[in-house]
């Protein structure tokens, strides 16, 4: 069939709402990089529009490819994406504490962004090879363990927020697959654990107002999570434990824990990362050390009022490292209002549901899974992103699709909608 | 089935959204809005323009003229610089800090403004790089000020080459600017930085007064800062002007100085090593002009500090109002006292008989050297030719109490710049001594507590008990004279003679006339000072005219000849204190030498009081003087224009002093001096100053001892 015939089969609907999300970014971007004088912050506007241009690439080529082809390869692309995990722990470069990037020639890639996709055909392709043995412990644990794997190392990058969106993307695709829902009930409860662990211990019995100087006790409490488990087992004990001893924490040890909760949490929390927890639930505590983001971010977005304040009009306060990624939502709300905000979160739910609407209509279980997990992926982003925007969830510092800079999570996106595309092209046989 | 499920969940996440951002950006939006400008706002204060000192008539005294600077902005350079190197940038430590890196601001401002600044052929002078980083590092939003006060030259060649430099910029930044130089600088004062910032200040000037009226008047002059709200971005960027407060400018302060009359004073007293001069109309108390030499110049005060503290002249001094021997000038008080005070029985046409000496107090008191004596002399004659004997055996006559009384009357003993609540005009007057028996107790006081205070310091050493003092009529004699302990200002002799001219009302002398209002301020600052009378002499017209008429035989054809002018009489008195002081370890010949005079007689407009340190006599010394003053006065009045010079500062010298050389050689110059009689009584407590006769010029002795023989 000729390509071209073959493209225009493509979901226009998904396509436009991609597109206008795409440039609508670009503008974006623009907007908050305008006054800053950071170095190498004002290309950052022509280094997205390439991106989006070799993302249009990725993604016209994953729309004509015939996603049952790619279901074939990946295996390999599963273990590819692994190992280029791996080389990003070796020989990655680290940025603002990270080692989260390589460099190949003139560009900087994120290894961690397309191995999501490496991950979902990866996960359908178990799903549908080992389909017979769904409802079996083992299967569950197998799958289990190949979601920790690229997370693992995510996270030891480290990343937590990239780490965390396997969690939703292994939900709903064994969901959708069918995997029994007491299996599904124990990953819900790990999270809801990891969510409890955060308030009651991490919190309630540290931060909330009972101790004033914050430093000192996020370190013992990094000591406390990360350091002599075995020895301080209880809560209550914890309280109580003698104040850190900077030689025995170092350095910080692995992890091998029975509690699974603490496991999906992240069981060695980083200071910074218990200053977004207490941040999150009380913004004022710190509003100039760890609270500042969030409330720069709340007071941007709050200032924008019903109908924003227009293009290009902002003071800048956002973080000037982080306005034009993370927080490129703010920077939104700011200038376009409660109005633009709105049409923004439709535009994005639109997409997502137009997603959800072509995998119900893929002709087999694997483009069905394909567009969950690529579904599931945008949805964990979204409103992880909008979510901390707001305060209605905790900072973790991932893009927003499609519209946040970053040229590794735009390409990945357009590729992963182009084999949601894919899926829609080939959901007859011709 | 899933799919919806999915679906629904994720309609429900967006609700959620939704309903969140409905929350922060309608109902909240205000809040947050206000916090977003509260902090993303920035006031920037506009100084004010320093008020202007006025003379009587309007003439600027002290006015502010426009310095032109040139400032840096920083990160406008900054962001030109990396516009054009595409946002290469380079970097350096931040100064003092071995780990945190900085744009390297001072190679981006030696990268574009060198050729600008060579073309210009303006120094950097000593902004250092280090400056420049350090600038930035901490203020980079405030310009950076290269150069200041650029000359004419500069200037022309900027507007000629329009150098196109932005970031560069000229800034014109008023500055205090004193008009003819050293001139009234006494009373102008000088402004200077605020040392001592409060730490709650909101706005701090850029200079305060510090002396003379500029500190006296600091808060009329200030006036009130304006203000600029700026928005600026997190960095500190300014992206705009929210709104604008123009600062009001302060009030001008009208003096009571007449600044031809001052600049008549000033340079005819720059003839004087050292010296105080005073005009005053005597009507009202309004000082004319007051000058003290060596003086300096208010627009290079910072500059000549140093040499100006170790000069021995002591130029920043204001000898107008410090306190001095007075010697013959004190005998008009005495006089007056002695007619009001009836058991003196003395009046104008009373005689005394006046010998070459006299005997008191148990030892011989002499008039002038070698003098042959006068006989039997009215007040007038006494006054005429300043007859010591006369006012020794007067003013024991009348009494330490009445002459201090007198004395008190005519302004002297106490500060008299000051306004109705006691607040100082001018920094520094002495308010003087008119010695009595109270004098003597408090120092015999202060003599013994000192005493007392060194045995306690010293247990072992002991000191001699004090020699205490105890008035006796030898000090009413050599009080009466103006000898001793007596110290009285030139300000407080005019204004003795202030009251004798018109008829015996003495007024407080007045320098301030009023205070503006700041213009266009709501409130106003406006003040008065009115003018004040401070006593009556309460001598009669006819007692008041004796004197008068003695003073103007003084001129006519006694002591004060030389005062004298053609073109209307001048009345006045001569005066010659004996004084030794201490100079680069000699023991030194300091006379102070006076005339205090009016004129004209029958009609006074002007007192003049003229006091000389190291001259020879008042007659000799000072009434050339003050007839040149008379004499300039009168042809002012005429209408004759005059010009008005910017003045260099007057320096001072110790010409007229001499080595403490007390023979028959140095006699033609030297006035009747009379030290071996006062320490020849051994029961006699010696004064700190040797008591002395009158004397005057070398002329008038001559014609003196003619005439008494």
């Amino acid at each position: 069939m000729n390509p071209v015939t073959k493209i225009l089969r493509l979901n226009w609907f998904l396509f436009t709402l991609m597109a206008a999300l795409t440039v609508g970014g670009i503008f974006f971007i623009k907007s908050a990089t305008s006054y800053s004088d950071m170095p190498g912050v004002h290309p950052l506007v022509h280094q997205q529009e390439m991106w989006a241009l070799a993302g249009l690439a990725a993604f016209l080529f994953f729309a004509w490819v015939d996603y049952e082809i790619l279901l074939r390869f990946a295996l390999p692309i599963f273990i590819l994406s692994v190992l280029s995990l791996v080389a990003v722990l070796v020989f990655g470069e680290t940025i603002n504490g990270a080692t989260s990037w390589v460099r190949i020639g003139r560009f900087i890639l994120q290894p961690a962004e397309p191995s999501k996709i490496g991950f979902i055909l990866g996960m359908t392709w178990m799903l549908l090879v080992l389909g017979d043995y769904k409802k079996k412990l083992w299967f569950f644990i197998v799958s289990g363990i190949m979601a920790m794997l690229p997370a693992f190392l995510i996270y030891k990058q480290p990343d937590l927020g990239t780490a965390l969106v396997f969690f939703p993307m292994t939900f709903i695709i064994m969901w959708a697959a069918g995997i029994p829902k007491r299996y599904l009930l124990l990953l819900v409860l790990m999270v809801g654990a990891g969510f409890a662990f955060a308030y009651f211990i991490v919190y309630k019995a540290l931060w909330d107002g009972t101790v004033k100087d914050l430093a000192p006790a996020a370190e013992r409490a990094a000591f406390m999570v990360s350091g002599r488990q075995d020895s301080l087992p209880e809560e209550q004990k914890l309280k109580l434990a003698p104040p850190a001893n900077p030689k025995k924490r170092d350095p910080a040890p692995v992890a091998e824990e029975q509690d699974p909760a603490k496991k999906k949490k992240g069981v060695i929390l980083k200071p910074y990362q218990l200053d977004r927890i207490k941040t999150f639930f009380n913004p004022d505590l710190d509003p100039l050390g760890a609270g500042w983001n969030i409330r720069q971010s709340l007071n941007t977005i709050g200032s924008g009022g019903f109908k924003g304040k227009g293009y290009v009009n902002e003071y800048g306060y956002l973080p000037k490292n982080i306005a034009y990624n993370d927080f490129i939502f703010a920077v939104i709300g700011e200038e376009v209002g409660f109005v633009g905000c709105t049409l923004f979160i439709l535009c994005q739910g639109a997409l997502i549901m137009g997603i959800l609407y072509v995998a119900g209509r893929s002709k087999d279980t694997g483009g069905m899974l394909i567009c969950l997990g690529f579904a599931a992926l945008l949805t964990a982003h979204f409103f992880q992103n909008v979510g901390m925007t707001i305060n209605a969830l905790p900072i973790t510092g991932i893009p927003l699709p499609f519209t946040s800079y970053g040229g590794s999570f735009l390409v990945t996106c357009m590729a992963g909608l182009g084999l949601v595309q894919s899926v829609w092209i080939h959901r007859k046989n011709f | 089935m899933r799919v919806r499920i999915l679906t629904l969940v994720l309609l429900a996440g967006m609700g959620y959204l939704i309903w969140n951002l409905y929350h922060i950006q309608v109902i909240s939006g205000e809040e947050y809005s206000s916090r977003m400008i509260s902090q993303s706002t920035t006031s920037v204060l506009l100084p004010p323009a320093r008020g202007v000192i006025v003379d009587r008539n309007g003439v600027a005294l002290a006015d502010n003229k426009a310095s032109i600077d040139i400032d840096l902005y920083l990160n406008v350079l900054v962001g030109n610089y990396l516009k054009s190197k595409k946002g290469k940038r380079p970097l350096t430590l931040v100064p003092g800090s071995s780990t945190r890196k900085m744009t390297d601001v001072a190679k981006i401002v030696d990268d574009t403004t060198r050729d600008a600044v060579q073309a210009l052929g303006f120094d950097m002078g000593n902004v250092t790089s280090r400056d420049i980083l350090r600038h930035y590092d901490q203020k980079p939003n405030v310009p950076l000020r290269i150069a200041r006060n650029l000359d004419f030259a500069t200037l022309s060649r900027i507007a000629e080459h329009n150098v196109n430099v932005p970031g560069l910029e000229e800034t014109a930044r008023p500055v205090r600017n004193y008009d003819y130089g050293a001139f009234a600088a006494h009373i102008l004062g000088n402004v200077g930085k605020v040392e001592d910032v409060p730490t709650d200040a909101s706005y701090v000037p850029d200079v305060i007064g510090k002396d003379g009226i500029e500190k006296s008047m600091d808060e009329y002059l200030q006036g009130v800062p304006g203000a600029k709200i700026l928005r600026k971005n997190s960095v500190g960027y300014i992206m705009g002007v929210d709104a604008i407060k123009e600062p009001l400018s302060g009030g001008t302060v009208y003096l009571s100085i007449d600044a031809r009359i001052q600049m008549i004073a000033e340079q005819e007293m720059r003839s004087v090593g050292r010296g105080a001069c005073v005009v005053m109309d005597p009507t009202n108390g309004d000082i004319l002009a007051m000058v003290s030499v060596p003086n300096f110049d208010p627009n290079t005060y910072s500059s000549e500090l140093g040499r100006m503290v170790n000069d021995a002249t002591h130029p920043l001094f204001n000898r107008a109002i410090g306190g001095y021997p007075v010697g013959s000038e004190f005998k008009v008080v005495t006089a007056m006292a002695a007619m009001k005070n009836p058991q003196a029985k003395f009046g104008p046409n009373t005689t005394i008989n006046s010998p070459a000496a006299v005997w008191m107090a148990g030892r011989w008191w002499k008039d002038w050297d070698n003098n042959p004596g006068e006989g039997d002399i009215t007040l007038k004659t006494a006054l005429q030719w300043s007859t010591n004997t006369f006012f020794y055996q007067l003013g024991v006559r009348t009494g330490i109490k009445s002459i201090q009384d007198m004395a008190a009357l005519c302004g002297m003993g106490r500060k008299l710049l000051v306004d109705e609540d006691g607040n100082e005009i001018i920094r520094g007057e002495v308010p003087g001594v008119i010695p009595g028996p109270d004098y003597f107790e408090a120092e015999n006081k202060k003599k013994l507590e000192a005493w007392k205070n060194w045995n306690k310091a010293n247990p072992k050493a002991k000191k001699p008990y004090p020699a205490l003092e105890r008035w006796s009529d030898g000090h009413t004699a050599n009080t009466s004279i103006g000898q001793g302990f007596v110290k009285i200002s030139p300000l407080q002799l005019a204004t003795t003679m202030s009251a004798i001219a018109n008829g015996g009302t003495v007024y407080y002398p007045r320098l301030v006339l009023h205070v503006s209002d700041i213009p266009d301020s709501v409130e106003g600052d406006e003040k008065e000072y009115p003018v004040r009378k401070l006593a009556d002499l309460g001598v009669t017209a006819e007692q008041l005219n004796a004197v008068r008429q003695g003073l103007r035989a003084v001129v006519a054809e006694g002591t004060g000849r030389k005062a004298g002018i053609s073109d209307f009489q001048v009345a006045g008195k001569t005066g010659t204190a004996q004084f030794w002081t201490v100079i680069n370890g000699v023991r030194s010949k300091d006379y102070k030498t006076w005339f205090n005079g009016y004129g004209p007689f029958d009609k006074p407009r002007y007192v003049v009081t003229i006091l000389v340190e190291g001259g020879t006599s008042g007659g000799g010394t000072c009434g050339p003087i003050a007839s040149r003053i008379f004499k300039r006065l009168a042809e002012l009045e005429k209408g004759t224009s005059m010009d008005m010079p910017y003045l260099s500062s007057a320096v001072g010298n110790f010409l007229g002093v001499k080595a403490d050389v007390i023979d028959a050689s140095s006699a033609d110059d030297t006035p009747a001096a009379t030290p071996e009689t006062p320490s020849a009584a051994p029961e006699f407590s010696q004064p700190s100053l040797p008591a002395g006769g009158d004397n005057r010029g070398k002329p008038n002795d001559m014609q003196r001892r003619t005439r008494g023989r």
